[in-house]
């Protein structure tokens, strides 16, 4: 029994050193060769994401290497694992290595401040990607705008219930900046729509919690018409909850972000919508962006008040959409 | 000799109804070594308890340099010039030598410690004794010798007029020995007033000027080392008649049950032989730190041998756990009744079930019915004092504890029964009730093993008697034969 | 006379009311929330409501039971989360080779990380704490790993309906966590396995001694975890009909909180399945009372650990 259970067990540790292998050597071929015959030299570029975990930096991520591989870019990649300090000295690592321009996607924003006067005394020009940071000097940000998605989703839910209905909110991690700002979006679209009222506000950090949480809003308030969700993963457990509770053809939902999860919804109508932030549109764009700015071009647009290469997104809807009033 | 740097008088202490110290009477002359020699239990370390502060006498007088002195802690002792070295060393291993030295009395730079002073200072108490040791190194790193200098560097450094040292060469080398005995030597000739307690005859006798035997919490003499030797010295120690309490009978069957042979694990046994009948009980003498309750250990399986065989009802066995040594039939109830021995926090009941669960499972299942009677039984055969087995074993006395583990024990139903230590704390009525119960399983057929620091106990209740000393065994005494005065002779070296 | 035979009543009386507590204080504590909650939501006590509790409380409830003995043994076991996730997604990638292979597999897949756990602590003894929270980490990075991040969906029907079927009135993942708490219950009261995890988180020394086989019953005790905790993966993941590879970040807290909620210790040696049921249902109940009343969100979190204080208190009284 035991010498089985080993077995079984050495087998595992072999599965899993061998997987650790294989996305090593893939990351290396992605990353570009560093061979330096060509006559142009390789412009690097160091990138740190927020967080891997998270599906929409996966996409981020993937769209990040399609235009490298393009634009003949070599990007060092890091991954913040959702951890302040950790991005900081990804940073202090980018500086020290010397790459010619660093895409950071703050975790937060004040405590990357020291992160950016590092790069900005070393004289390596920073873009902040997706969030912002709130000091140093930086080029540009490159993004979609948190707000107009907030208010884009908001826009397409009154919409379709004509303008007037009672609706359940369930926001993200409370106190996180995107939160924040889809909160503002949401009271702009809030603002064109003054027949909408909102029941119930609540948060939720993952699909499960979403789930339970929306299964006791039903409970509260069983007369909603329709739920605003922060991000896609809240919605499809908003969605999971109201097709339990066969409520799927009163109560219609939205979401946020474009995963593919919430795409598939959409198609199958279980969500009546989601903004899709194109995300490997948005990594391309950082690349791009990238590229412009160490070729010297003088980055001029204006967006919310500062300098913003902004990533439009689109909203996605799908058979329920058809069925508006 | 001018006034006594230190005189005791009719001091007496009890603690929860055990009288260990009544009225002692003891005094100390500046440079003079005086030595304190007492069997196991016999108040030493009571005494030097009271004397250093940790215990407050129930009575009696403590004058220093002709002022009374009544200390409520080991601070007031130290400030009062009083040093104590504890048997197991009181350092910590994880700082300095200098901050041991200087623990508690940091030399300070407002809020920072002021380690290049301390580093310093504790250079100076060092080269007194003329210890060669960088103050800066961390003490686990030094052996038990160097650590005994730091303590005596320490008690320097505090300006000691009075050190006690309790059992300082039982972990030295000879080397070491004779280099501790030269710095005493010293030590005496700066005016300090050390007590020595020793088990080591042959150290007190080398280096004491004057010795103080102590028997049942009294002093029995006080005398100068001239005017005394080993042999009275252990008559004293020793000395009281064998009383009733141990109420003798025999069991001893042809049968042998046990035998060890040419059992050695490193420094901790050498060699150790010896045979067990069924029904026959043996016991194991010998100072602390001779190797009995390690001799315990490797038959129980809780340490393994490098060498050697033992053999039950002639059969080779390997012993490799607790749990094979309680299936082969071998049962151990430990001296550290309360950390090894039970489960404070659970009830009787738990404690006694708890090494033979399938006696009260049905089908697979435990009933806690099956499981109280089990313990009422108990309670009854072995007079276990207390209001019902749902009690929990922390609230017992000590005699009705060892009872708990002695009956968790025997319900494995053992052919083999090693008492370390059965009688510690535990009040002479228990004792008695423990002794007849050793006596009932023996005349079943079951071999006992006991293990005591107590002569007279060994001597009322074995069959016979294994002396053990430095790991091996030192001698063997039938029950005719043996009597207090040869157990010592063999336990400390003298034959 | 008089007054010192009426002083000793009192104190008599004080007494037995610190005991009454001690003992019955989480009970007593949860049918006072659930009237508090009865009083304040008109919907709280409806049939619907008190379902979804259950229902909300049936995953976390699991892992309990498994957290349950590893802290009772006085150790702990937090990687119950990331292994939930890891056998989550083992189902999900073999829910083509048929609803029962996909089954064993997740469980198996969490008996295996248990067993690996149990082996580092007992053969390389090391802390359960520094043990499990490495292993938190590598199952978490081998999830993330294996999926690629992305959440991936359950399309198997049978394995569907085991999160969203009724066996009559009640969801079928209520009936599994009512089995696993009743078979937990027996298991740490009724057989030697439980009495031995008690002895275990007693006094180590003691359990050598009585010859109990610590190394066997604490392996079994990490395997038993993380059985229970890819139990509760199997069951989440066909709630949400997808495995995600983040689905199991924070459970083992709350499952800590339910367990120490219920009356463990964390010095190991005491608790009880009944109280870790009612510490389980203490959070659900705050959980849902506090959404069904709208709460603000930050105000929540703050009410709630004000509650598992104010739990944890009570059980202490000694």
């Amino acid at each position: 029994m035991m010498k089985k259970l080993f077995k079984s067990l050495v087998c595992s540790v072999a599965l899993v050193t061998g997987l650790v292998g294989c996305s090593s050597a893939s990351n290396s071929s992605g990353s570009g060769n560093s061979d330096s015959t060509s006559k142009d030299k390789q412009l690097v570029v160091g990138v740190t994401l927020s967080q891997m975990s998270d599906p929409f930096f996966v996409n981020v991520k993937q769209g990040i290497f399609d235009q490298a591989k393009k634009d003949n870019v070599k990007v060092v990649f890091a991954d913040g694992q959702a951890n302040t300090a950790t991005q900081l000295s990804q940073v202090e690592d980018f500086v020290s290595k010397q790459v010619d321009l660093i895409v950071l996607n703050p975790t937060e924003a004040d405590p990357l401040v020291p992160a950016v006067k590092e790069a900005n005394n070393a004289g390596i020009p920073v873009i902040t990607f997706d969030r912002w940071v709130t000091g140093g000097k930086t080029v540009t940000h490159v993004g979609a705008s948190a707000i107009e998605i907030g208010a884009q989703a908001g826009e397409a839910l009154f919409e379709y219930l004509g303008g007037k209905g009672k609706i359940a909110v369930i926001e993200h991690i409370p106190g996180a900046s995107t939160t924040i700002d889809r909160t503002k979006g949401l009271d702009e679209a809030l603002k064109k729509y003054p027949g909408i009222k909102v029941v119930a506000r609540q948060s939720a950090t993952s699909r499960a919690e979403a789930m339970s949480v929306m299964e006791n809003i039903l409970t509260a308030n069983p007369d909603i018409d329709g739920v605003y969700a922060y991000n896609d993963d809240n919605a499809l457990g908003a969605s999971d909850a109201i097709i339990a509770a066969k409520k799927q053809d009163k109560i219609v939902v939205t979401g946020v972000g474009g995963t593919a999860p919430a795409l598939d919804a959409v198609k199958q109508g279980k969500l009546l919508a989601t903004v899709d932030i194109l995300p490997l549109e948005e990594g391309k764009l950082a690349i791009k962006t990238a590229v412009d700015v160490l070729k010297g071009k003088k980055i001029t647009e204006q967006h919310e008040g500062r300098t913003w290469v902004l990533q439009q997104s689109k909203v996605v809807n799908g058979p329920q959409w058809d069925k508006k009033k | 000799m001018g006034a006594a740097l230190l005189t005791i008088s009719n001091i007496s202490k009890r603690f929860s109804g055990v009288q260990a110290l009544g009225g002692v009477d003891f005094n100390l002359y500046a440079g003079e070594v005086h030595a304190l020699v007492g069997e196991n239990g016999a108040g030493k370390s009571t005494l030097m308890k009271v004397i250093a502060g940790v215990h407050q006498p129930d009575t009696g007088r403590i004058v220093i340099d002709e002022k009374e002195v009544n200390f409520s802690n080991t601070d007031d002792s130290q400030k009062a010039g009083i040093s104590m070295i504890y048997q197991e060393l009181n350092l910590i291993n994880t700082i300095s030598i200098a901050g041991n030295i200087f623990l508690n009395r940091e030399f300070k730079h407002g809020i920072f410690l002021n380690e290049k002073r301390m580093n310093e200072e504790a250079k100076k108490s060092l080269d007194q004794i003329g210890v060669k040791l960088d103050p800066r190194v961390k003490v686990s790193r030094l052996s038990m010798a160097q650590k005994q200098l730091v303590e005596i560097a320490k008690a320097i450094s505090m300006e000691a007029k009075i050190i006690i040292m309790d059992e300082p060469t039982s972990s030295l080398t000879e080397g070491e020995k004779k280099y501790l005995f030269d710095i005493i030597a010293a030590l005496k000739k700066k005016g300090v007033g050390i007590i020595y307690i020793s088990h080591d005859l042959d150290d007190v006798f080398k280096l004491a000027d004057r010795i103080t035997v102590l028997r049942d919490g009294c002093t029995v003499t006080s005398s100068s080392t001239d005017s005394t030797n080993k042999a009275s010295v252990i008559n004293q120690m020793v000395g009281r008649e064998l009383n009733q309490i141990y109420d003798f009978q025999t069991n001893v069957k042809p049968k042998v049950l046990l035998e060890v042979d040419g059992l050695s694990n490193k420094e901790l046994l050498k060699d150790i032989s010896f045979s067990v009948r069924e029904g026959e009980i043996l016991g194991i003498a010998g100072l602390v730190g001779a190797g009995r309750t390690e001799l315990a250990y490797h038959l129980y399986g809780l340490m393994k041998p490098e060498v050697g065989m033992i053999k039950l009802r002639s059969k080779v066995v390997s012993i490799d756990s607790p749990s094979k040594a309680m299936s082969l039939g071998i049962g151990l109830v430990p001296e550290d009744r309360k950390d090894m021995g039970l489960f404070l926090n659970m009830p009787i009941q738990t404690n006694v079930s708890m090494s033979n669960l399938k006696s009260i499972r049905r089908g697979g299942l435990m009933h806690s019915k099956l499981e109280r009677n089990k313990a009422l039984q108990y309670i009854k055969d072995f007079k276990i004092r207390t209001s019902g087995p749902e009690k929990k074993v922390v609230e017992l006395s000590g005699g009705n504890q060892q009872k708990v583990v002695l009956a968790r024990t025997v319900d494995t139903k053992p052919q083999l029964l090693i008492f370390d230590e059965p009688t510690r704390g535990v009040d002479v009525g228990a004792k008695s009730e423990i002794y007849k119960l050793m006596y009932k399983l023996a005349s079943t057929g079951v071999a006992i093993i006991m293990i005591s620091s107590e002569l007279p106990e060994v001597l009322g209740v074995c069959d016979r008697i294994l002396v053990m000393r430095g790991g091996t065994i030192a001698g063997e005494l039938s029950r005719e034969e043996a009597n207090s005065e040869l157990v010592m002779q063999y336990a400390t070296g003298q034959k | 006379m008089n007054v010192v035979k009426m002083n000793n009543v009192e104190i008599q009386k004080k007494i037995s009311f610190t005991d009454f507590l001690s003992k019955y204080g989480l009970i007593v504590g949860f049918i006072i929330l659930f009237v508090v909650m009865a009083f304040l939501s008109p919907v709280f006590l409806t049939k619907v409501n008190l379902i979804n509790i259950l229902r909300q409380v049936a995953v976390n409830g699991i892992i309990s039971v498994g957290m349950t003995f590893a802290i009772i043994s006085a150790g702990i076991d937090l990687s119950v989360g990331a292994v939930l996730a890891f056998s989550g997604l083992i189902m999900v990638m073999t829910q083509g080779q048929g609803a029962v292979v996909a089954l064993l597999a997740a469980l198996l897949s969490g008996v295996l990380w248990g067993f690996v756990n149990g082996m580092f602590i007992t053969k390389g003894k090391v802390q359960p704490f520094v043990v499990t929270m490495a292993s938190m980490t590598l199952v978490q990075g081998v999830t993330l790993m294996v999926s690629g991040g992305h959440p991936i969906t359950l399309k198997n029907p049978t394995l569907l309906r085991l999160g969203s079927d009724y066996l009559g009135p009640i969801p079928i993942l209520v009936v599994v966590f009512a089995i696993v708490i009743i078979l937990g219950w027996v298991l740490l009261s009724k057989t030697s396995f439980g009495r031995y995890t008690y002895a275990i988180g007693t006094s180590e020394s003691a359990s050598k001694l009585a010859g109990i086989k610590i190394d066997r019953i604490k392996i079994l005790i990490y395997t038993l975890c993380g059985a229970m905790a890819a139990l509760a993966g199997v069951i989440l993941t066909s709630r949400l009909s997808s495995a995600s590879p983040i689905a199991g970040a924070g459970y083992e807290l709350d499952a800590i909180a339910a367990v120490a909620i219920g009356g463990a210790s964390l010095a190991g040696g005491e608790g009880k399945m009944v109280g870790t049921l009612f510490g389980v249902l203490i959070v659900g109940v705050i959980t849902n009372g506090l959404v069904l009343l709208d709460v603000n969100v930050y105000i929540q979190q703050i009410i709630k650990g004000i509650i598992i204080l104010v739990a944890v208190l009570i059980g202490n009284r000694k």
